[in-house]
């Protein structure tokens, strides 16, 4: 397996030969080396995807239909230890004597007598020697298994009793990660090709864009925190490049230092959870990790600690994942190249947050209230940035604030506990929002073209009122854009609508195993409002671009054409992952197995075992039952939900098929923006609260700092002032420096003097 | 003491008792001589200090050397009376001397001048005198600090040891006496030099052998 | 009145008062440097005065040492003296102040 470095190894090879050997080659070699390097390294990821296939999960995955809730429990349990009433409740008792609040929430006194009960048993039972599933267990957990491969590759710190290894670690969900990064980036590294020829600095795009792939293979291959983190920097620093990648543009210089500066604070976050992880647990790597806050946390679930550093990590996901509330850098992200936005701000980086929380799933796991927020803050993401794009014109602040909404289900999910939902969610959203961007791309390559037939430098080629009726002049690029729409809407058959009606089952059982209270049931209400707003800005997105009169200047119509097949050859390629990405892990209801599941089952196991204790705390529900640790629900009931998924997802395109193409609206200009649409088309005034809330102070702040406290109290005050006091008191001194002898002598027997005077009356 | 008050010893007792008187006669001569000296060097010293012309300054400082001999001899300290005004007086003043002749300074009022500090010197030089003159009244009074009793001590000592008995004569016992100015002779003063103090000697002759070199060096005219 | 130890002790005492005056009031280097030798001989004096009292000859070879270091003084200073003389054409020490501020 030690080729799988080989795997970081390619992206850094295209770097540096472009990098520091590229100036003279041509366009071309330059922009298929690095493509075809990335390929490379698709190979590797497959090769290694199939390695592990081939080894035998030694965890044991649920049956297929039903009573699967008894089974499973066995399953997951694992001849280690079982889940009894008699050893939760001893378990629990165990707190109550440090946490009288606790008893509060289990509830009345029979239960508690009951316990009572059940410990004493346990512990007599203990005291025989034990039996078979008696023992009293924490939720500990065994993160490694079978298919849990780590790859040194060197020793990075070793200091003190910190012996962190530069290692790569190779299981389920990093393989994903890795197939998913590298294949798309692949496909976006060719279109690129096209997209970006002839300009000035087409090398350096490719040297960056390969240095983000480096990063971001480091990022999901990293078996530490560290590691991931270096990866997380990493891509940040090239996401930083690539959006002011045309830094003459003012606008788009300021946007890539809002996207750094923004994501410094979620990183921030990111490197207190560390720190905590360190004091409290004095390792990093994810298996020390996991296996320590099982074995410290564990019989203390929702301590003050994890659940710190689980609001911690969430600040770092939200200002990589682009969460509220630092998600407002990735619209203004949009300032970079088109590729860039689809591979970087959609396909992959902005996934990192979700990957690092459904990494840390024990973690989150562990902490009932982190997950919980983490729950939240992705559903009011989704509803939130959806709504902003109903409003937008600009062809990609639409698709950026879908990409915001879409990322906040990939976090719902995970707040739920439905990891493998969201990573799922997170692969077919790369397919088919990869596939929009660049979709997107070459509407704008297209009217950028068109534009310059006539000579016109101030109409904007990426808003949506200067377009219309593209459908006949770009038919492909139309077909596949219709495709990646249906899959983003949830339409059924389309990969989309696989992963997002996973993710509002899981929120739906979870609303439905914290009891019938209507706040439980929030997360999916919102999902689902979300899910029909998507569809109909979507579909409002397509009518505006395809459908329609064309708007553009008069004469430039002419100018349209189709893309290089270049460009387009990667889109049909994405078309096809859009449709099909999504059968991999088919709804229980239409296939006996679900393959991603499956797949991923080996690395949210743990989690889910502890969110299985966990409910039967909170929640009273019976061992084995909680639906967190596999929630069904019965056949009729998912498809119930499936059919409200898929209503919601025609009622959006009804609306949108209703307002722009029977009544043929069209977008309004800017100055009769109006009412709660122009609140909407301003994106809330998020920006300008910002700004007056956060950056005005700031700079306020700093100012003062700099006047007051830097340039007079310090520069002014204690640096001058010293030089001044030393300056004017030595003034005064060096009179005494006569330089005549007789002075020094008449000073020094004075001296001699006073030091004999003292004496005298000492 | 006991060690009299038998016999013939007692009787050797009385006899030195006698001879105490006679010792203190003979130091009033001393007494007067050393007012006289003391006078005479403090006046000087003063001229010293006083004068305008360097040259006046030098011969009473000569002056000053001469008395401080005279008080050494009282102190029995002949051999550094003699070197006093070998080295001091002869040597060195006539360096002096030399020195002041061949600035060949003619003009001496303007090199002098008054200023603060000149006055802030003498209250600095007073205050050091009665600052040491306190110390000195704090110190306890010690009776035995005085020739007489260093005399009748030495007797006693000889008494002890035997030198002296009932059939030593008056000259035996003044030759005791007078063996406390001994030390200060030549041939003790040697004695110790030469054998206790070797080697800080041979340190002093390597000492001024050093200063020679400096002085010619530092005084030899450049090649310009 | 019999001399005692204390007798010296004053005149020694006022013989080095007038020297330091003597160092600390007069300009003329020359006798600023004999003002230094009168204190030097204060000095002498009381040594051997003690020397005397205390009947103990290790003062006296001091004194003896003491005038040699004198003798090497007095012909390094008075080497100094002629080397400045001859550079600044003055003895004034008022006037040698060149490490001034």
């Amino acid at each position: 397996m030690q080729y799988a470095v080989l795997l970081i190894l390619f992206p850094l090879i295209g770097v540096i030969i472009n990098g520091f050997f590229g100036r003279k080659l041509p366009e071309k070699v330059v922009g298929w080396l690095a493509s075809l390097l990335i390929g490379a390294s698709f190979v590797v990821a497959l090769s290694l995807a199939v390695q592990l296939a081939g080894i035998p999960s030694d965890v044991a995955t649920e049956p297929a239909h039903g009573g699967h809730a008894d089974a499973m429990h066995e399953d997951v349990i694992h001849a280690e230890s079982t889940h009894d009433a008699g050893a939760v409740a001893a378990e629990e008792l165990s707190h109550d004597s440090h946490e009288p609040a606790a008893t509060e929430v289990h509830g009345e006194v029979e239960s508690h007598e009951a316990m009572v009960d059940a410990h004493g048993e346990a512990e007599a039972q203990d005291v025989h020697g034990g039996c078979e599933g008696c023992e009293v267990s924490h939720p500990s957990v065994n993160v490694r298994h079978s298919r849990w491969l780590e790859i040194p590759v060197f020793t990075w710190i070793h200091v003190g009793d910190l012996d962190l290894g530069f290692t790569i670690l190779v299981d389920p969900l990093s393989v994903v990660m890795m197939l998913v990064v590298t294949g798309i980036s692949f496909l976006i590294h060719i279109y690129s090709i096209g997209y970006m020829a002839g300009d000035p600095r087409f090398r350096l795009f490719f040297v960056y864009l390969n240095l983000f792939v480096f990063f971001m293979l480091i990022l999901v291959s990293g078996n530490s925190f560290p590691v991931l983190f270096i990866g997380w920097e990493g891509v940040g620093l090239c996401s930083y490049l690539l959006i002011g990648f045309w830094w003459g543009d003012m606008s788009k210089a300021t946007a890539g230092m809002k996207a750094f500066i923004v994501n410094r604070i979620g990183d921030f976050g990111m490197l207190v959870a560390m720190f905590l992880l360190f004091h409290h647990l004095g390792t990093l790597t994810f298996q020390g990790v996991f296996e320590g806050a099982a074995a410290k946390w564990g019989a203390d679930i929702g301590a003050p600690a994890i659940t710190a550093i689980t609001l911690m990590l969430l600040m770092g996901a939200t200002g990589k994942s682009a969460q509220i509330p630092l998600y407002v850098w990735l619209p203004d992200a949009m300032a970079g190249p088109t590729p860039v936005s689809a591979l970087i701000h959609a396909a992959t980086m902005v996934t990192a947050g979700v990957y690092m929380i459904a990494r840390s799933s024990v973690l989150f796991a562990l902490a009932p209230a982190g997950m919980t927020t983490v729950a939240v803050v992705g559903a009011l993401t989704a509803i939130f940035a959806a709504t902003i794009g109903i409003k937008q014109f600009d062809i990609k602040k639409v698709l950026a604030y879908s990409t915001v909404s879409q990322l906040g289900y990939m976090v719902m999910a995970c707040g739920v506990g439905a990891f493998t939902a969201g990573i799922f969610h997170l692969m077919t959203h790369a397919f088919f929002k990869a596939l929009l961007f660049l979709g997107s791309g070459a509407v704008i390559h297209t009217m950028h073209g068109a534009l310059h037939h006539v000579h016109d430098h101030h109409t904007d080629p990426q808003d949506m009122r200067n377009m219309g009726g593209l459908k006949k002049y770009i038919p492909l690029t139309y077909w596949l854009f219709v495709v990646a729409t249906l899959a983003i809407a949830g339409i059924p058959g389309f990969s989309g609508f696989f992963s997002k009606d996973k993710i509002l089952e899981m929120a739906f059982m979870m609303g439905t195993a914290e009891g019938l209270n209507p706040g439980n049931f929030l997360p999916y209400a919102l999902g689902l409002i979300a899910a029909v707003i998507t569809a109909f800005y979507m579909f409002r997105l397509v009518y505006l671009t395809f459908h329609g009169d064309y708007k553009g200047p008069k004469g430039s119509a002419e100018g349209l054409h189709e893309s290089p097949p270049v460009m387009t050859m990667p889109l049909v390629v994405l078309a096809f992952l859009a449709v099909v990405g999504g059968y991999v892990g088919l709804p229980r209801v239409l296939s006996h197995v679900n393959h991603f599941e499956n797949w991923l089952y080996p690395v949210f196991a743990p989690a889910n075992r502890i969110l299985d204790v966990v409910a039967h705390q909170v929640h009273a529900i019976p061992p084995g039952q909680a639906f967190h640790a596999f929630p069904h629900p019965e056949p009729w009931l998912e498809w119930v939900l499936i059919g409200v998924s898929v209503v919601a997802a025609l009622v959006g395109i009804s609306i949108a098929f209703t307002m722009y193409i029977k009544k043929g609206l069209v977008g309004e200009p800017d100055e009769k923006q109006a009412g709660f649409g122009k609140v909407l088309w301003q994106k809330y005034y998020i920006d300008e609260v910002y700004d007056a809330l956060v950056i005005r102070p700031l700079i306020g702040i700093c100012r003062f700092s700099w006047r007051i406290i830097d340039a007079a109290i310090i520069d002014g005050g204690m640096v001058l002032g010293t030089a001044k006091a030393v300056h004017w008191v030595g003034g005064g001194l060096r009179r005494v420096q006569t330089g005549v002898v007789s002075n020094y002598a008449l000073m020094l027997v004075a001296g001699v003097l006073l030091v004999l005077v003292l004496f005298m009356f000492r | 003491m006991k060690v009299f008050s038998e016999g013939p010893r007692s009787n050797n007792f009385e006899r030195l008792l006698e001879r105490e008187t006679l010792s203190s006669q003979g130091s009033s001569m001393q007494t007067i001589m050393f007012y006289v000296l003391a006078v005479v060097a403090l006046f000087s010293a003063m001229m010293v200090i006083s004068r305008k012309q360097p040259v006046q300054s030098v011969l009473f400082l000569v002056l000053t050397f001469f008395c401080l001999a005279g008080l050494y001899v009282l102190l029995g300290a002949q051999f550094l009376a003699a070197i006093q005004i070998v080295v001091y007086a002869g040597a060195i003043m006539v360096l002096f001397l030399f020195v002041v002749m061949m600035l060949n300074l003619r003009d001496p009022d303007n090199i002098e001048g008054r200023s603060a500090w000149q006055g802030f010197g003498v209250i600095v030089g007073l205050g050091m005198l009665l600052v040491i003159l306190a110390f000195i009244a704090r110190s306890p009074s010690d009776t035995a600090m005085q020739d007489s009793a260093l005399k009748t001590e030495a007797v006693q000592t000889a008494i002890i040891a035997g030198e002296l008995n009932s059939t030593s004569t008056d000259a035996d016992v003044e030759n005791v006496e007078n063996s406390i100015y001994r030390q200060g002779r030549a041939d003790s003063m040697g004695g110790e030099l030469f054998t206790s103090y070797l080697l800080p000697f041979e340190i002093a002759g390597v000492l001024l052998l050093a200063a020679v070199i400096g002085a010619v060096g530092l005084a030899k005219k450049r090649r310009a | 009145m019999e001399l005692t130890i204390y007798h010296y002790l004053l005149l020694s005492t006022i013989l080095f008062s007038l020297g330091i005056i003597g160092v600390l009031t007069r300009r003329n280097i020359l006798i600023i440097l004999m003002s230094v030798e009168l204190m030097l001989n204060s000095a002498n004096l009381l040594l051997i005065a003690f020397s005397h009292y205390i009947q103990n000859a290790t003062g006296m070879i001091f004194v003896l040492f003491t005038m040699t270091v004198a003798a090497a003084e007095v012909g390094v200073g008075l080497a100094i003296i002629v080397t400045i003389f001859r550079n600044k054409e003055t003895i004034d020490v008022g006037k040698m102040n060149l490490l001034k501020w």
